[in-house]
């Protein structure tokens, strides 16, 4: 999904000269199409994270749009204090583009996996968070970033997930986008890992005609009004996330109904604790660490079980 | 002799009676950066206290950001918001905190207080600069001690590298930080020579003469390369027991002490 979110953002540059792209050192293959587009929209600071956020940032506080794009942690973690001063409290323009989500860069190591940053960044004040699960949304949230100031994290896969949706798609903040039409109960999901799911509740639907609807969150940091009604009125709901659980995308949601005092039974899926350092494929770790495919599978039908009879109009 | 020095009197004055009342720490730090200031506000940079956010102004960047006390007062004395406002520092509910907060006040540029963040967020401000206008400058004020954090190297890479002649980066070398001197702490020295390996003009000024550093600015208003000032200066400048004592890092001066300050101020030459 990250050349299709680079094509879509060579298209904005193309009109927006304010869209400057800001890449540390990182990026062989994909960026350089727009660097050799717009020179003058591209700047290569090097392998220095922590200026490259102040460096976005003062780009933004003249007006400027400024994407800042490496990988994994590197634009999150490694400079967590300059996102949070000059991008997140000064309420800054910047968007940070952060490769590599979850487990994606697998065989390359733990230094590599971004399976924190988002409870880092949703700790932050004024920080949307956007976690496309397939290409037609990351492409999408390019299209919605072009009328939406402030400050944004987006976690993209690394490349070759598979499509979810047959064609392009509209992003609406704070709104899922139902990715797998099942028939029992409601699951929510973010990024790669979606696709997962989906290629689990097929196969249960094949057996046993009981699997969730399946329902993409890019925002997944947010829910819009009715979302969060419409949620807070389900018996069960699942979550599923490729991060730590403590802070994740289902304690995103927990913290939400719990806030509405809904009685919505929640079921998440994550990574599994104490985290183990395991050299492998993100397949190979996602068995290894509680996302493997029978995690999956049990985690789909017992939503499903808890969801039966209900009906889930939104 | 440009007339300021008596608005640097006022602004040390300022910073005393501050400190004082808010029982606040760093009036050293704020009073070694008075003359940096004051020339910057009142002389070198563009600066229209009547439109703060022109969009043809130079920005100036307070990277020291303990160095609030200074800074709040040389904007108010400029005429950024009412002096009076200036009694209220560091006052549950007020405008004015400790370390520089930005979006309370007019003039500020950034949140700054932790340390080694003003210089990048100026090497973006200068790109941008570069970008839109041949004209406008960017001053980023550092400390001494400022220049242990690796992201003030990244940046001096950065700038160099592209090349922002309108860049300035005044580091305030008052030679003393949080616990003893900067040279026994994390030696620092040559200062000047690594600034200039890393391909700035450099320039060492006397830090407390307004005349000097002006002229100074004036004189590399069209460089090639970014330019960084070493202004030597005396931490807790024109208050004799305060100065160049570590303890002036934390203490807030006592009635006592002020009164003396303040003759002292008002006395020097």
């Amino acid at each position: 999904m990250r050349n299709e979110f680079v094509a879509a953002l060579e298209e904005q540059a193309r009109n927006d000269e304010r869209i400057i792209l800001i890449v540390g050192d990182l990026g062989f293959g994909v960026v350089d199409s727009f660097a050799n587009l717009f020179p003058s929209q591209f700047y290569n600071v090097g392998v220095a994270e922590q200026s490259m956020i102040g460096i976005a940032a003062g780009l933004a506080s003249e007006g400027f749009r400024p994407f800042v794009y490496s990988i994994g942690n590197f634009p999150s973690m490694r400079c967590l204090e300059q996102i949070r001063i000059e991008v997140a409290y000064e309420n800054s323009d910047v968007c940070i583009v952060s490769v590599g989500a979850g487990l994606s860069y697998g065989t390359l190591g733990y230094t590599h996996h971004a399976i924190e940053d988002y409870a880092c960044m949703s700790a932050l004040p004024n920080m949307s968070i956007i976690t496309p699960a397939d290409a037609f949304e990351a492409a999408a949230f390019v299209e919605w970033h072009s009328s939406c100031n402030g400050p944004k994290y987006l976690r993209l896969g690394r490349g070759g997930e598979p499509n979810l949706h047959t064609g392009p798609v509209k992003l609406k903040e704070g709104q899922p986008l139902l990715v797998y039409e099942g028939t029992s109960g409601v699951v929510l999901s973010c990024g790669a890992l979606t696709s997962d799911l989906v290629r689990e509740a097929i196969e249960i639907d094949d057996k046993f005609g009981n699997s969730p609807h399946i329902f993409s969150c890019p925002f997944s940091n947010s829910f819009d009004q009715n979302t969060l009604d419409w949620i807070a009125r389900l018996k069960c709901v699942g979550v599923a996330d490729e991060s730590v659980s403590r802070g994740g995308f289902g304690s995103f949601v927990r913290e939400r109904l719990a806030g509405m005092k809904a009685n919505t039974q929640t079921i998440c899926l994550s990574l599994n604790e104490p985290l183990v350092k395991a050299v492998g494929s993100r397949g190979y770790l996602l068995e290894r660490m509680g996302l493997g495919t029978s995690e999956i599978r049990n985690f789909l039908l017992e939503v499903s079980r808890r969801s039966i009879g209900e009906s889930i109009l939104r | 002799m440009s007339g300021l020095e008596e608005v640097a009197k006022q602004v040390r004055a300022d910073v005393l009676q501050m400190c004082h009342t808010s029982h606040a720490a760093h009036v050293g730090s704020s009073l070694s950066c008075v003359d940096i200031l004051v020339t910057l506000y009142y002389q070198s940079a563009r600066v229209d206290p009547a439109a703060p956010t022109a969009r043809d102004r130079d920005v100036i960047i307070v990277s020291k950001g303990h160095a609030a006390a200074a800074y709040y007062a040389v904007l108010a004395n400029r005429g950024f918001f009412s002096r009076s406002i200036l009694s209220n520092y560091c006052q549950d509910g007020q405008l004015l905190g400790g370390h520089v907060t930005s979006g309370l006040i007019p003039g500020v540029e950034l949140s700054t207080g932790s340390l080694g963040h003003g210089l990048p967020f100026g090497v973006g401000v200068a790109i941008a600069q570069s970008l839109t206008s041949g004209h406008r400058r960017t001053f980023v004020l550092v400390s001494d001690g400022e220049c242990d954090e690796g992201s003030t190297w990244e940046a001096a890479l950065q700038a160099a590298h592209f090349r922002l002649g309108n860049l300035v980066v005044l580091i305030d070398r008052n030679r003393l930080q949080s616990l003893k001197d900067t040279e026994s702490t994390m030696r620092l020295e040559p200062l000047r020579e690594k600034w200039m390996s890393f391909g700035w003009e450099v320039v060492t000024v006397d830090g407390h003469a307004i005349d000097q550093i002006s002229a100074c600015l004036e004189q590399l208003r069209d460089s090639t390369k970014p330019t960084v000032l070493i202004c030597e200066t005396v931490k807790g400048k024109g208050v004799s027991f305060m100065e160049n004592q570590v303890e002036w890092h934390y203490k807030s001066p006592s009635s006592t002490e002020l009164a003396q300050a303040l003759i002292e101020i008002n006395h020097e030459e």
